[in-house]
């Protein structure tokens, strides 16, 4: 949404020691072309003479007024109207908060006075995380977590001091707090400048392009293979993986196209939902049942397929084929290809509060229904929401209405005409303690 | 509560412009103090759907703001003078005039 005339705005947090600083002297030490203001709440720690640096002292304002309550930073609209006088000296602005700061009266600053909403858009949040600490300090920290759900870019820095294995569990936490952020890993904040400075991150057009998985639902299983086998006996290879067991379920007679593997794929989260019959290696595994591979010994584990007429076989597979080096072999030890495979957005559990939801409709939303669910859900809710951004079609518009918002706050214009696309919406929030089922279902009543 | 109604209908930035520089004639403010204008859906049903906040920063001094139940564009001397009121400024009548005849 940033318009060719506003001034776009980068925000830059993360907590105490989290390289917030290191990354901005980066930045502002690159060749870009870019004449970028910096307005920081610390003083004396930009080490670039050029660089034009303001500094503002934390100031809440609090704009309740009984229907929408509404929290900025007074110090940043001063700073920002002062900016506007001198708009010829720069062309980007870099926000850098303090590691306490709530990034929620931040963001609000850019959506709340309406001359500087004319004036700058917000292009992006980025929060740093210290790979090393922020386990403890999501724990303890009220903010360090906002600062994660509020993020359009998670740049998971220090990498270097964590293990391989404890930073892929670390990315899915992060992720599953915020499915709308890309995460970098990185360290000393080295990332490649086109990460954090125009982003046009409040575009869910240009997140769903980097990430186009993620307004899909969540399934058990992370891949599937469809092989096309002959009547015979097979051999299932594994090697060793991440886990010591997997979870599978096979389906005949699914066809290879991608309508028959949606169907597939609902049939077998419901075969998921059953308990699974643990098969160790060297037994014949069943079809159409939940069952789960017992792959506790080191080495290549076998176990055996049989199939009595011409099928196509699909296989659902908690892991994916790559994680285990998964092969399908035929009684002569030819490897089977599949004739079609799928990574499936996988299900993890859920241990922070705060998480994402997002939703997908096809058809016209009634605006006034939607009007109404609206003002309901941010009323009720806007505290926790953090974060939302989507598009809507709306019954009787021929454009597409894009739209944002932080907590309460919401701004949205109609955007390119449908022409001949479908007509659907999309919406993603994130924040605290949301009933995600609720919302969808609150939602799909809107439609016409 | 219109909140599609407000985001297709943006508010006419001169006039928040004008808003913003008659109010700080009028109570003779400095360079340093800042007046914010923010025109809000609001969300209860019983509400205007459309209302104005318009708040004062002034260095030592508490924050304050006022609600006025219309749209920015429909904001005229009338309410900025209850602005004033609520505030507790004597404003000077003089600052207005502009505002009445560009208005």
């Amino acid at each position: 949404m940033n318009s060719p005339s506003k001034v776009p705005v980068t925000i830059l947090t993360g907590f105490l020691g989290s390289g917030k600083t290191t990354l901005l002297n980066r930045i502002l030490s690159e060749e870009h072309g870019k004449r970028i203001a910096v307005i920081e709440n610390e003083y004396g720690e930009v080490g670039i003479d050029q660089a034009l640096v303001i500094n503002a002292d934390e100031e809440i304002f609090e704009m309740s007024n009984g229907c929408i309550c509404c929290t900025v930073r007074g110090d940043l609209i001063r700073v920002l109207g002062n900016l506007m006088k001198r708009r010829d000296k720069f062309d980007y602005i870099l926000l850098e908060t303090t590691g306490l700061a709530d990034p929620g009266p931040v963001a609000q600053t850019f959506f709340m006075d309406d001359e500087i909403a004319s004036e700058f858009s917000l292009d992006g949040i980025v929060t740093l995380v210290d790979a090393h600490h922020i386990n403890q300090q999501l724990g303890r920290s009220l903010e360090s977590t906002e600062q994660i759900a509020f993020a359009d870019v998670i740049l998971l820095n220090k990498t270097d001091l964590v293990k391989a294995e404890e930073l892929d569990e670390l990315e899915t936490r992060l992720r599953e707090m915020n499915r709308l952020a890309r995460v970098h890993r990185c360290e000393r904040a080295n990332v490649a400048i086109s990460t954090v400075l125009n982003l046009e991150a409040f575009n869910l057009d240009q997140v769903l392009a980097d990430h186009p998985t993620f307004l899909e639902p969540e399934y058990p299983f992370e891949w599937t293979g469809v092989y096309a086998l002959s009547p015979g006996s097979y051999e299932l290879s594994l090697d060793d993986g991440p886990d010591p067991t997997m979870s599978l379920v096979m389906l005949e007679r699914l066809d290879p196209n991608e309508e028959a593997l949606q169907q597939g794929a609902e049939w077998c989260v419901r075969r998921y939902a059953e308990p699974a019959s643990k098969i160790s290696p060297g037994n014949i595994v069943p079809i159409d049942q939940h069952v789960e591979l017992q792959l506790q010994i080191s080495g290549q584990k076998s176990f055996a397929i049989e199939i009595d007429k011409q099928t196509s076989l699909a296989l659902f597979a908690q892991h994916t084929a790559e994680e285990f080096n998964l092969r399908l072999g035929a009684s002569d030890n030819a490897e089977v290809l599949p004739v079609l495979e799928r990574t499936w957005v996988a299900q993890h559990e859920h241990d922070d509060e705060v998480g994402s939801v997002a939703i997908e409709v096809d058809g016209d939303v009634n605006p006034n229904k939607l009007n109404a669910w609206l003002g309901k859900l941010l009323r009720e809710k806007g505290i926790d929401i953090f974060r939302m951004k989507g598009f809507l079609s709306i019954a009787g518009e021929s454009q597409r209405f894009v739209f944002q918002g932080v907590h309460m706050l919401f701004d949205g214009q109609p955007d390119r005409p449908w022409g001949n696309e479908p007509r659907h919406n999309q919406l993603v929030f994130i924040g605290r303690n949301l009933d995600g089922n609720t919302m969808k279902r609150e939602f799909e009543a809107c439609l016409n | 509560m219109e909140l599609l109604l407000q985001s297709r209908t943006k508010p006419n930035l001169d006039q928040i412009r004008k808003i913003k520089a008659t109010l700080r004639q009028a109570l003779k403010l400095s360079e340093e103090d800042t007046i914010t204008v923010t025109e809000l859906a609001c969300l209860e049903e019983d509400c205007a759907p459309l209302e104005t906040v318009i708040g004062l920063l002034r260095d030592d001094h508490p924050q304050i703001q006022h609600k006025i139940h219309k749209p920015t564009n429909s904001i005229d001397t009338h309410d900025l003078k209850e602005v004033c009121k609520a505030w507790g400024f004597d404003s000077a009548d003089m600052a207005f005039i502009t505002f009445d005849k560009e208005t």
